[in-house]
């Protein structure tokens, strides 16, 4: 977020190398104060923060009323970390011109940065009263609405920003979040699934664990699968974590009974049939076969990783086996021995106790441990 | 049992001051309330920590970052759950929203959603202390959780309101929530947690409690509280974490992370897990340190797992206890002395002090300390007080009796006085008036031999009356007197005494009774010596005996003798000094001093020549020639009473009364060379001379001590003397007054009276005297002290007294001594009749004082006289 204010401000400003461009200006104060505010901008827009900090110092002393100045000012000292001198920089700048929404916006978001929420939320309430269709504005409003505990003004906030734009993933996220807080799955879960539709990982995990326990949609293991999945693709944590434990419970270990083992364990082999459904043009040749083998077939090697990947996850075997082939003598043509997320999958299994990956991983140290040391 | 019961009083007293103080309250004390109790905490062995509980603390590796991470919070919770935890506890309160740079609502729902998939999750929020009700910020209280009890308006707790209304979304899925409110005790150290507080109408339990009540399987505990709903936090000590099962947060994610479920499970599985994700945060001080309200929670937790409860003695059984010990206090310095009072104090203290950490340990209950020590200090404070004051009192009260005592003691003085005045005077009428006939006939024959002797003296007298004065002797016949006399060891030139010693030969050849008359120290003794030696009797034995030194009831034994065995210590026969004198003379000295019973029973030796030993049943007769002597009159004795007039008559055959010293001073240089030539011979040194000095300043002085204090002062001047003289110096004679340092004078008497507080038994034993002479000799210079004072009884004590402090017993003295005069002289018609009885009565009162007696009778008399008739 502050990276990105900061990449906001200089993109309207001139681009780097334009203030070499300007004749020279010394003996004239105007010219000077002009040079002085592109070096500091184009100090800025290279991140040298120090020498951008010092040439606009120089032109907001030359011209105090210099809105831009002041601005790119308060932007090189928030870059730095000086919310302070950022604060009081943006203050000085509202002071003389009330109306610049957009300084006063940066104006909320340090304060914001500063946790002084009250004063984020007097400064956002004035944004989107002078500008109502900033849909920043209302985003942030919201955000600091619920840091203040007022979960009714903040879901209003993320619904003003959806009025305005309804493919605004992190509100609808947001807007889930908090009315998932306030104890309202029903609603929070299509918000949910449009963030997750969206791409949003975290998103996805929600929606994943929405229909893994039935919060405000019919139970579907496979549907949480196939969202955790996605969302575990992404990195998600939570996600990954929540399909080791599907998959634990499905293989029997641990401490859920037998009818929890067999739903889980539907819901995968459920999930990975419904994986033919995203290759139609794919043929199955048993109830054994895999997506992946049948693109490895069709020679598209790149793709099969990942499929055979979700599908192992997904407690195949013979997509685990396929696996192991590949990653131990690779595929001709298309995929090189040793790739590093069929590894990454084997480390996770073999964590997670799974005795075919664990077993792989043995073999591998010991054939390492086993290999003449590289020559000098 | 009177001191038992003040004792009481005084604890029961104490006891309301004392709470009266503690309610009052104070840091001071509140933190001696409570020193035995941290104490305690401190010294005890450590509790038992449950084995069902299990901590996991941020350690130090763990980084600042996370607590605030509701995601990672919720990340553990899922992992612990799946590790067959029972109940997680979370010591992060959740009613805040997380921050937006915390992952904002996606914390917070994540952390929701993994609380209610849990199902197992109990955690606090954040509750203040509200004073009332009226004004309350939240009129309407959010939800509260569906385990929290429901309460009426009547149940008493601390009304609490919410921080921040904690999140729904949170509240709804946990197993329980509760709060984190540590009590501070006036002294600012937190010892007790109230088990439940008000908010809204809901009892919102303590954490540490609601962990517990989640986990419990059966009934909940019993758990006493005091009356605010408290409960005292049983410290596992001595310092947190120690002796607790310990996870570190690093451990623990490392071991989620390395996915070892078999370790997870060992570790948490079936167990309470509680998640101190900020122990060091907001820090109470407490009897074993600084701890946090999770901390504080935890060894509440443990503590009901444990049921290691510690509670004060309830109000009612303590009061008693405070009541007993200043009562105890109280009755130590009401009834001993007081370092016996100190020493039981300090056992009790002991004792109660060593109760103070054993009844905890053994009982579970908490002493009090503040109260019972400000009671003790009360009521050891009040009955030193009232100790001053009573001792005052009693005082006040022991001098009144003290002086009333001795109001009595003088007036029971007087009255045995005048008992035994009336007694005599009974005895004498008795024996004058009562009796048998044999007794009339005896008085009568008496009465004629009396008259016969009467006669006989009347003849002699007239007699002599006829013949003129005694014929004045010759030189010759002197001289001869003076060497015959010399020759017996009298030494005189004084014509009187050459006389008498004429006499003196003449009767010794006879047995006529003897009677030798004169002051102490004028020679009695020596002419007793002289008639025995010029008597045919001279080659008889001479027994000297000083009646006055025989004890009385030694009487009979000393004079008569007795046989083996006839009392106590008669081992053997004895003879008496009549038996031993037996063919010889017996002189008996200073025989005016004998009693009356033994007056009689000298008195019919005399007549009968013989009398029985004690024990004896066969008389013993006797050929004895008898010598009296007396300083006293015996003559007035007669008169008054004090002395048998027959026995009188047998004495004195013959009188010979011996002038003192005074009267005939011409004597001095004789006996003074003589008696230096004695002392001489006796230190072997020759005689030295007296220089003219000395021998004037002792024909001056008035000896009276007569010839016996001439020789002591001589022996004395010769022992002192340097040179070959005695100088008046080494007489050391000082001039002296009258009866002032005279031995047995006035003045002495006076001297020891006011040196014994006119105590006469005391002033009796110091003078070697009996009560009754004191008595007299007091009556006497009293009588002298009123008429001086012209009948100011007030005035002639205190003159007496000498010292205001004994002008009331003398006062009181007089009184009985003038009343009782009064009283004998009432009856009589005239003053010289009144008079006469008083010389009876009064027999023993020395001449002197006599006089004032007989002042104060004709005075008395005076006043009685009528007033004449107009």
């Amino acid at each position: 977020m502050l990276l990105a204010v900061v990449q906001v401000g200089c993109a309207t400003q001139i681009a780097p190398g334009r203030a070499a461009e300007t004749p020279s200006a010394h003996g004239d104060p105007a010219a000077q104060t002009s040079r002085d505010l592109d070096l500091g901008r184009a100090a800025l827009g290279t991140g040298d923060l120090t020498a951008a900090t010092i040439r606009l110092r120089e032109a907001v002393r030359a011209q105090p009323d210099l809105p831009e100045a002041r601005e790119s000012l308060a932007r090189a000292l928030y870059a730095m970390g000086d919310l302070d001198g950022a604060v009081e920089e943006l203050r000085a700048l509202l002071r003389r011109q009330p109306d610049a929404v957009r300084a006063r916006y940066f104006l909320a978001t340090a304060l914001m940065a500063k946790q002084d929420w009250p004063a984020a939320r007097r400064q956002l309430d004035e944004v989107v009263r002078r500008q109502p269709d900033l849909v920043e504005g209302h985003y942030s409003l919201g955000l600091v609405r619920y840091t203040q505990g007022d979960t009714a003004g903040a879901i209003d906030s993320f619904r003003q920003v959806l009025a305005r734009s309804p493919d605004h993933a992190d509100a609808h996220h947001n807007l889930a979040l908090v009315l998932k807080v306030t104890h309202r799955d029903a609603d929070a879960t299509p918000e949910f699934l449009a963030a997750a539709r969206s791409g949003h990982a975290g998103a996805q995990f929600f929606a994943g664990t929405a229909y893994a326990r039935g919060f405000g949609v019919e139970p579907s293991l496979t549907q949480a699968i196939g969202w955790w999945s996605r969302a575990a693709a992404q990195g998600s944590t939570e996600a990954a974590a929540a399909l080791a434990e599907l998959r634990q419970t499905a293989l029997g270990r641990g401490r859920p009974g037998a009818t929890s083992r067999q739903a889980a364990d539907s819901a995968f082999r459920d999930y990975r049939a419904g994986m033919w459904s995203e290759f139609p043009e794919l043929t199955r040749t048993g109830d054994d076969d895999s997506v992946g083998a049948a693109l490895l077939r069709q020679g598209r090697g790149r793709e099969a990783v990942p499929v055979l990947i979700r599908e192992a996850s997904a407690l195949s075997e013979p997509a685990q086996s396929a696996l192991e082939t590949i990653y131990l003598r690779g595929v001709d043509g298309q995929v090189p021995a040793h790739d590093a997320r069929i590894l990454n999958y084997f480390k996770t299994a073999a964590a997670e106790g799974q005795p075919r990956a664990q077993r792989l991983l043995q073999e591998l140290q010991a054939a390492s441990e086993a290999a003449p040391a590289p020559a000098r | 049992m009177k001191t038992a019961a003040l004792a009481a009083l005084m604890g029961a007293a104490a006891a309301l001051v004392s709470t009266g103080v503690l309610l009052l309250g104070g840091s001071g004390l509140t933190a001696l309330e409570w020193s035995a109790y941290d104490a305690w905490l401190r010294w005890r062995a450590p509790l038992a920590v449950s084995s069902d509980l299990v901590i996991v603390v941020r350690d130090p590796a763990s980084g600042g970052e996370g607590a605030g991470d509701r995601a990672l919070v919720a990340g553990l919770i899922t992992n612990l759950t799946r590790s067959g935890a029972a109940v997680i506890g979370v010591d992060v309160p959740l009613g805040q929203p997380s921050f937006a740079d915390r992952r904002g609502a996606a914390g917070d729902a994540m952390l929701s959603q993994t609380i209610l998939l849990a199902g197992n999750v109990v955690f606090p929020i954040a509750l203040d202390r509200w004073a009332g009700r009226a004004g309350h910020p939240d009129a309407d209280p959010p939800p509260g959780h569906r385990a929290w009890p429901a309460l009426s308006t009547t149940t008493a707790l601390l009304e609490t309101r919410a921080l921040t209304p904690p999140l729904q979304a949170m509240v709804q899925p946990a197993k329980n929530v509760g709060h984190t409110i540590a009590q501070a005790d006036a002294d600012g150290v937190v010892r007790r947690v109230p088990l439940f507080v008000r908010l809204g109408d809901r009892g919102v339990p303590a954490f540490g409690l609601a962990l517990a009540a989640a986990f419990a399987k059966g009934d909940p505990p019993r758990i006493r509280v005091d009356r605010h709903g408290q409960a005292l936090v049983g410290f596992a000590g001595p310092a947190f974490p120690q002796g607790f099962n310990v996870v570190p947060l690093t451990e623990l994610v490392a071991t989620i992370e390395r996915r070892e479920t078999e370790t997870l499970e060992k570790l948490f599985a079936g167990r309470i897990v509680l998640l101190l994700l900020e122990p060091s945060r907001a820090p109470h001080p407490t009897p074993l340190g600084s701890m946090s309200d999770g901390v504080i929670q935890a060894q509440l937790l443990n503590t009901v797992l444990t049921s290691a409860w510690v509670r004060p003695v309830p109000f009612a059984s303590a009061a008693i206890v405070t009541a007993l010990l200043a009562a105890v206090a109280a009755w130590l310095w009401l009834a001993a002395r007081w370092w016996t009072a100190a020493i039981g104090l300090l056992g009790l203290a002991l004792v109660y002090t060593a109760s103070l950490f054993v009844v905890p340990s053994r009982a579970g209950l908490l002493l009090p300390v503040a109260a019972p020590l400000v009671a003790v200090v009360v009521s050891s404070a009040a009955a030193l007080v009232w100790n001053q004051l009573s001792s005052g009192n009693r005082l006040r009260r022991l001098e009144d009796e003290v002086g009333a005592i001795r109001e009595a003691l003088v007036r029971q003085e007087s009255q045995v006085e005048g008992l035994e005045e009336d007694l005599e005077a009974a005895r004498a009428a008795v024996a004058r008036s009562t009796g048998t006939e044999e007794g009339l006939r005896a008085q009568l024959a008496a009465a004629r031999a009396q008259e016969e002797q009467t006669r006989a003296r009347l003849e002699r007298l007239e007699r002599e009356a006829r013949s003129g004065p005694p014929l004045p002797l010759s030189d010759a016949a002197q001289e001869r007197l003076r060497e015959a006399s010399e020759q017996v060891g009298i030494v005189t030139r004084d014509p009187a005494l050459l006389a008498a010693f004429r006499d003196l030969e003449k009767a010794a050849r006879s047995s006529l009774p003897i009677l030798v008359a004169g002051e102490p120290g004028t020679g009695k003794e020596l002419f007793a010596r002289a008639v025995h030696r010029l008597s045919p009797r001279a080659d008889g034995p001479f027994v000297a005996v000083n009646m006055a030194a025989i004890p009385a009831e030694l009487f009979e034994s000393e004079m008569f003798g007795h046989v083996r065995g006839s009392f106590t210590g008669a081992v053997g026969d004895r003879k008496g000094h009549f038996e031993q004198a037996n063919r010889g003379t017996i002189f008996l000295d200073e025989v005016g001093e004998l009693r009356p019973d033994h007056q009689s029973k000298l008195l019919r030796v005399l007549q009968d020549k013989s009398f029985h030993r004690v024990g004896a049943t066969r008389p013993t007769t006797v050929d004895v020639r008898v010598v009296a002597a007396s300083n006293r009159d015996l003559e007035r004795g007669v008169a008054e009473g004090w002395f048998r007039e027959d026995l009188y008559f047998r004495l004195k055959g013959l009188v010979l009364r011996l002038p003192p010293l005074r009267e005939r001073r011409q004597d001095i240089p004789l006996l003074a060379a003589r008696f230096l030539q004695e002392a001489a011979a006796e230190a072997g040194r020759p005689a030295p001379a007296l220089s003219p000095a000395a021998l004037a300043a002792l024909e001056k002085s008035d000896w009276p001590g007569n010839a016996r204090e001439l020789q002591n002062c001589l022996r004395q001047a010769l022992a002192l003397a340097d040179g070959a003289e005695i100088t008046a110096e080494d007489l050391r004679l000082t001039p002296r007054e009258a009866g002032r340092d005279e031995p047995g004078g006035d003045a002495a008497v006076l001297a020891a009276l006011r040196q014994h507080s006119f105590d006469m038994q005391a002033t009796a034993r110091a003078l070697g005297w009996d009560r009754s002479t004191v008595t007299q000799r007091l009556k006497g210079l009293g009588f002298r002290a009123l008429v001086e004072a012209g009948g100011d009884r007030q005035k002639a004590a205190l003159e007496l007294a000498g010292d205001a402090a004994l002008g009331r017993t003398v006062e009181l003295k007089l009184r009985e001594y003038s009343e009782h005069l009064m009283k004998v002289v009432e009856g009589f018609p005239t003053v010289d009749e009144a008079i006469a009885a008083c010389r009876r009565r009064f027999k023993n009162l020395p001449e002197r004082h006599f006089r004032s007696l007989e002042l104060l009778v004709r005075q008395s008399f005076a006043r009685r006289a009528p007033t004449p008739s107009v």
